[in-house]
């Protein structure tokens, strides 16, 4: 019960946080220079035709009453109209963010799979080959660009070998895509029985995910070491491998256990750091998520279609970093929140 | 275990000469350190490169040459030259100076906006002046850094300058917050009482007592932190909206080469961020074995 008023009090308390992004978010965008309406209605526009479309967007009037009106619209569910695709800007974005899911998801999956063992087998091994092999991994996985790998990942796979398909967008040209019931590719083509638009979507993929996995194994595979190191030295680990209890049952119950919050804290981060931080990726694989609409947006002083990415990308972040918060209560009973 | 080699060093001392002791004295810390050392090798030499980059580099930098166009790797251009012609190797040395100056100039930056505000937040803790900063840096920190960094070099322009002050911009939070942290205990020790007691007052008392003993973990903080602008700037310049070609710098180059990467020109982005991981790995060296030098439980475990 403490705990659902915890998680009640919290969601309270992003309003004024969200309130302020809406804020930087619109008066920032404001400041860039150049007029979108030019972009809209091309350079060499009538003068009266500017005027007209100015007052149409409603860009004529004082900021603060723009502002008041985004606001209101806001409080309505509506984000706006795109300049630039001229679709309301939540069904834009209710097309683009499963995309971004169904890929920061995935590799997320990936990364976690590989890089915890990693990171327990590395601390069990400490200053042994394995745990110098798996340093040398993570510690070169933090330090490179991810765009670059996803180049190289092409150049190999799909220009050199064909194993691939071509590296643009989430499936061949030539298909289209199933219906719409999750917006994840691969789910809603095996709820449809549609193999053929499955194996194509996953094959797009593969190269993505393999990337943004590799790339964000590194800080968990990271973490999970040092956390575990801390876990293993450490009173309880020590009692019950002193009590004769099995080695692997140690490790898991015993050490894994006390390891996880700052583990569950990393992935945490890398998650939320992926939302609005894999649009490198995107542009490599012309993969048309949330990054690539937000630089497109931006490119093209979409005021509308920019503060609805912004504000969809900031209130999963805050609501990801609440579940962690509430999952820490579940691994560590110690920690009570009042 | 590094006592008892102390103990050694210092009997055998007695008996050397001075010069002799400083290179065991060296040779002790390398091995001991041999992560930082690592780190810092390859960082000095990447320095050094982008100073004497008109000395090393065959060719100049900026020079279109279409008879050379998109040659592969050979003895006269060891990488290749990219789709105007200019020599990739060249830009790699060139590049070195903008991409290490954008990462120490953030660093700076960021410190010098960082620490203060830190030591001001955390002395005074608990009271409005603090909240307001905090929930700034919140928001600062809420916001999806990239697509923030994407924003503010479109207001700003895209001189290199720019791109620094946005890359400050988006990491200063993170000084500020171990700063505060720092001096938030700090601020109720017997030192910044006696400090108080014989008259100093509120600015002298943050900036001359609490905060050189408050910035310790700002410098492994720093060392990440370059590597981060550099993979950062690089970003930016990959999509187009950061440094713009000709001038040479690794991301710009790495946008420049995929556009024909599908032809298989493969080494006019690959060498680039061959450069950019050795950079970017330097600097994480660094950090990693300055934390092992603040706390050397760290390293023995």
């Amino acid at each position: 019960m403490a705990l659902a008023q915890y998680a009640g009090r919290r969601l309270l308390s992003i309003i004024p946080v969200l309130f302020l992004i809406t804020l930087i978010t619109f008066f920032i965008l404001r400041i860039l220079p150049g007029n979108p309406v030019l972009l809209y209605v091309g350079g060499f526009a009538d003068p009266s035709v500017i005027k007209s479309v100015t007052k149409l967007l409603g860009l004529d009037q004082p900021l603060y009453i723009q502002y008041l009106k985004y606001l209101n619209g806001l409080i309505h569910g509506d984000l706006g109209t795109s300049f630039y695709t001229g679709q309301p800007v939540v069904q834009d974005l209710r097309q683009r963010f499963p995309a971004t899911v169904e890929l920061t998801v995935l590799s997320m999956i990936v990364a976690v799979v590989f890089a915890i063992p990693l990171g327990i087998v590395s601390a069990l091994r400490r200053n042994k080959p394995v745990d110098h092999g798996v340093r040398l991994v993570t510690t070169l996985g933090i330090s490179m660009p991810e765009f670059w790998l996803g180049l190289l990942l092409i150049q190999v796979f799909f220009v050199h070998f064909h194993l691939v398909p071509a590296p643009i967008g989430r499936l061949d040209t030539v298909m289209s895509p199933p219906k719409t019931i999750t917006g994840l590719y691969t789910i809603d083509s095996l709820l449809t029985l549609n193999g053929a638009t499955f194996f194509s979507a996953v094959a797009h993929l593969i190269l993505p995910v393999a990337t943004l996995g590799f790339i964000f194994s590194a800080p968990i595979a990271r973490q999970t070491r040092s956390a575990m190191m801390d876990a293993l030295s450490s009173e309880p680990v020590r009692i019950a491998r002193a009590d004769g209890i099995r080695e692997s049952t140690v490790i898991l119950r015993y050490g894994l256990r006390q390891g996880l919050a700052p583990i569950v804290t990393i992935i945490g981060l890398v998650f939320s750091y992926l939302l609005g931080g894999d649009v490198l990726v995107e542009v490599v694989f012309a993969w048309p998520g949330l990054g690539q609409y937000a630089v497109l947006a931006i490119q093209h002083q979409d005021y509308s279609a920019v503060q609805g990415v912004v504000l969809l990308v900031t209130v999963t972040v805050v609501l990801v970093y609440l579940v962690i918060d509430v999952l820490y209560a579940v691994i560590d009973p110690r920690i009570t929140y009042r | 275990m590094s006592v008892e080699v102390k103990a050694a060093d210092q009997s055998q001392a007695a008996h050397v000469t001075s010069r002799a002791r400083k290179s065991v004295t060296a040779l002790m810390f390398i091995s001991a350190n041999p992560v930082l050392v690592a780190g810092a090798v390859a960082t000095i030499a990447l320095l050094l490169m982008g100073l004497l980059a008109p000395i090393i580099a065959p060719y100049p930098p900026e020079t279109v040459d279409f008879n050379a166009i998109s040659l592969a790797p050979s003895p006269t251009h060891i990488f290749g030259t990219d789709s105007y012609g200019m020599d990739v190797f060249s830009r790699i040395i060139y590049a070195a100076r903008i991409d290490m100056v954008v990462a120490l100039s953030v660093v700076a930056i960021s410190i010098i906006i960082g620490t203060p505000l830190g030591a001001i937040a955390g002395f005074f803790g608990g009271t409005i002046i603090d909240s307001v900063m905090m929930r700034f840096v919140d928001a600062v920190q809420a916001f999806p850094a990239f697509i923030l960094a994407v924003m503010t070099v479109a207001i700003l322009g895209q001189r290199v300058l720019d791109v620094v002050i946005v890359i400050a911009f988006l990491h200063f939070p993170s000084y500020l917050r171990l700063v505060r942290a720092k001096v938030l205990s700090a601020r109720k020790s017997q030192y910044a009482d006696a400090a108080r007691c014989i008259g100093n007052g509120n600015l002298r008392l943050i900036f001359r007592h609490l905060l050189p003993n408050c910035i310790d973990p700002i410098f492994p903080q720093s060392s990440l932190n370059a590597g981060y602008a550099i993979l950062l700037t690089a970003g930016l310049s990959f999509i187009g909206v950061g440094v713009r070609p000709p001038t040479p710098e690794w991301g710009a180059m790495i946008n420049l080469g995929s556009q024909h990467m599908l032809t298989g020109e493969w080494w006019t982005s690959f060498f680039p961020g061959l450069a950019m991981i050795i950079a970017v790995l330097g600097f994480n060296l660094v950090s990693d074995g300055l934390q092992d030098l603040h706390d050397p439980t760290r390293r023995r475990r």
